[in-house]
């Protein structure tokens, strides 16, 4: 039955709930001593992912700044036909039909330049819906370079997504 | 609670509060007794996300006399809290979720305050739909506060408008039907579709000679929006419903009072109170 009460009563179970929370303290114990390893483990590996993120986005920023700099006319011309074949409410709409009811865009920010960078900040139910978008995305043919950023999954997952919009898909 | 016991009910709206004691006779509802305090203007307003309760004092007289008129009943009791303090919407389910997690997900970026202050939960309609609703938790610990000075305790708390849906879905409903719930402070509107429950919307309401128009109108743009037609069943309960189900009458419209309590109280006009749904689904 609802109820929308501040602190939900819930229906006791006297001895059992005592056994159960025994049982229950016990495995938070064990569950405590792996999340620490874990943790340190993902800590060490998130560090050195970080760091090669790094460099990746270093050097692509550098590619692109020489690709302007070698003809910038050429550049402005691209920047203003992908405006007209990838307007933002054309690339929305690629993007909606990619989501899955569980995932939702908390900030989008597209980037027109050569090409049309599209980084999202993306919030799943869980992690089957995370990928699910991102199988979605790939799938769907209007994006390519699909590129996984930063991910916190404890939860819900929050994670920070970097795609190319490909011009002029049907 | 057992489909035999006794259930008492307290509701509170920006005109007053009531309450009722329920049983079941041969399977059918019962009230035993029923009672209400008016309350004066300004002293109770439902909304969202400040404070609803001017008035405490005259708000916890007006429960204690309640309580006291309704004796004797049993010791726990159902708050039910009006139409205009929860935002409520429709939402189609995902495959195997857990309905009230998944509303708390949807509903979070569109609350007028933290998703953390939030009490979710909601009514499964069919379908794979469940009528998901948000109340600010200060809003509800206003309300719960109100049983202080009776010598009733809290069994839990329920929204008029779902009450009043799990109710009339109860009962037979073909599509282009327009449910009608009427607060004193805001409506809801549940349109049924070929496959249950299609759409619904709730607005504050605008009390005058020509409020009764302008919800007709609203009905039938509920029906509109769902590609279903101009010509509906509306069914009508809470507070007004009898002006109601007379203007849409006057207007040529199919109309009829959601549910009757004929021939058990003489002092309650069951289908002007919609948090009753409670006591009949």
């Amino acid at each position: 039955m609802r109820d929308f009460s501040s602190n939900p009563r819930r229906a006791g179970g006297g001895r059992a709930a005592g056994v159960l929370l025994f049982v229950g303290g016990l495995a938070l114990l064990l569950s405590l001593a792996s999340l620490v390893r874990a943790w340190s483990e993902n800590r060490r590996v998130g560090q050195r992912l970080q760091d090669e993120r790094s460099g990746l986005r270093g050097v692509q920023t550098r590619l692109r700044s020489l690709e302007g700099a070698r003809n910038p006319d050429r550049s402005r011309g691209l920047q203003a036909m992908l405006t007209l074949e990838a307007s933002p409410p054309r690339v929305f709409q690629d993007l909606a039909k990619a989501l899955p009811p569980d995932v939702r865009l908390n900030n989008v920010v597209l980037d027109y330049g050569n090409r049309l960078d599209v980084d999202m900040q993306v919030l799943a139910r869980s992690a089957g819906a995370y990928d699910a978008f991102l199988a979605r995305l790939e799938d769907g043919g209007s994006f390519e370079n699909i590129v996984p950023g930063d991910e916190n999954r404890e939860g819900e997952v929050t994670a920070r997504v970097e795609a190319t919009y490909k011009a002029g898909t049907p | 609670m057992g489909p035999f016991a006794t259930r008492c009910f307290i509701a509170f709206d920006a005109l007053g509060v009531s309450g009722a004691v329920v049983s079941r006779k041969l399977g059918r509802p019962l009230v035993r007794s029923f009672a209400s305090r008016a309350l004066s203007p300004g002293a109770l307003n439902p909304v969202p996300s400040e404070r609803n309760i001017a008035s405490p004092e005259e708000v916890r007289r007006a429960v204690k006399d309640v309580a006291e008129s309704l004796a004797p009943g049993p010791s726990r009791v159902t708050l039910m809290l009006p139409d205009g303090v929860a935002r409520i919407v429709l939402l189609d389910l995902p495959g195997d979720v857990n309905p009230a997690a998944f509303a708390r997900f949807r509903l979070a970026s569109s609350l007028p305050y933290p998703v953390a202050e939030a009490v979710i939960d909601g009514l499964r309609v069919g379908h794979g739909k469940f009528l998901a609703a948000a109340v600010r938790r200060s809003v509800v610990e206003e309300y719960e506060q109100t049983l202080a000075a009776t010598a009733l305790v809290q069994d839990r708390i329920d929204l008029s408008p779902l009450a009043a849906v799990s109710a009339l879905l109860r009962q037979p409903v073909t599509a282009r039907t327009v449910d009608v719930i009427l607060g004193d402070a805001a409506v809801s509107m549940a349109l049924h579709g070929g496959e249950g429950l299609s759409a619904f919307r709730g607005r504050r309401r605008d009390p005058g000679p020509d409020e009764m128009w302008r919800l007709r109108d609203e009905a039938l743009r509920t029906l509109a929006l769902a590609g279903n037609g101009t010509q509906p069943r509306i069914r009508v309960v809470g507070s007004g419903a009898g002006a109601a189900i007379g203007a849409f009458v006057a207007e040529g419209d199919t109309a009829e009072p959601g549910w009757r309590l004929d021939g058990q109280l003489p002092a309650l006009a069951g289908a002007e109170h919609a948090w009753l749904g409670s006591a009949l689904a």
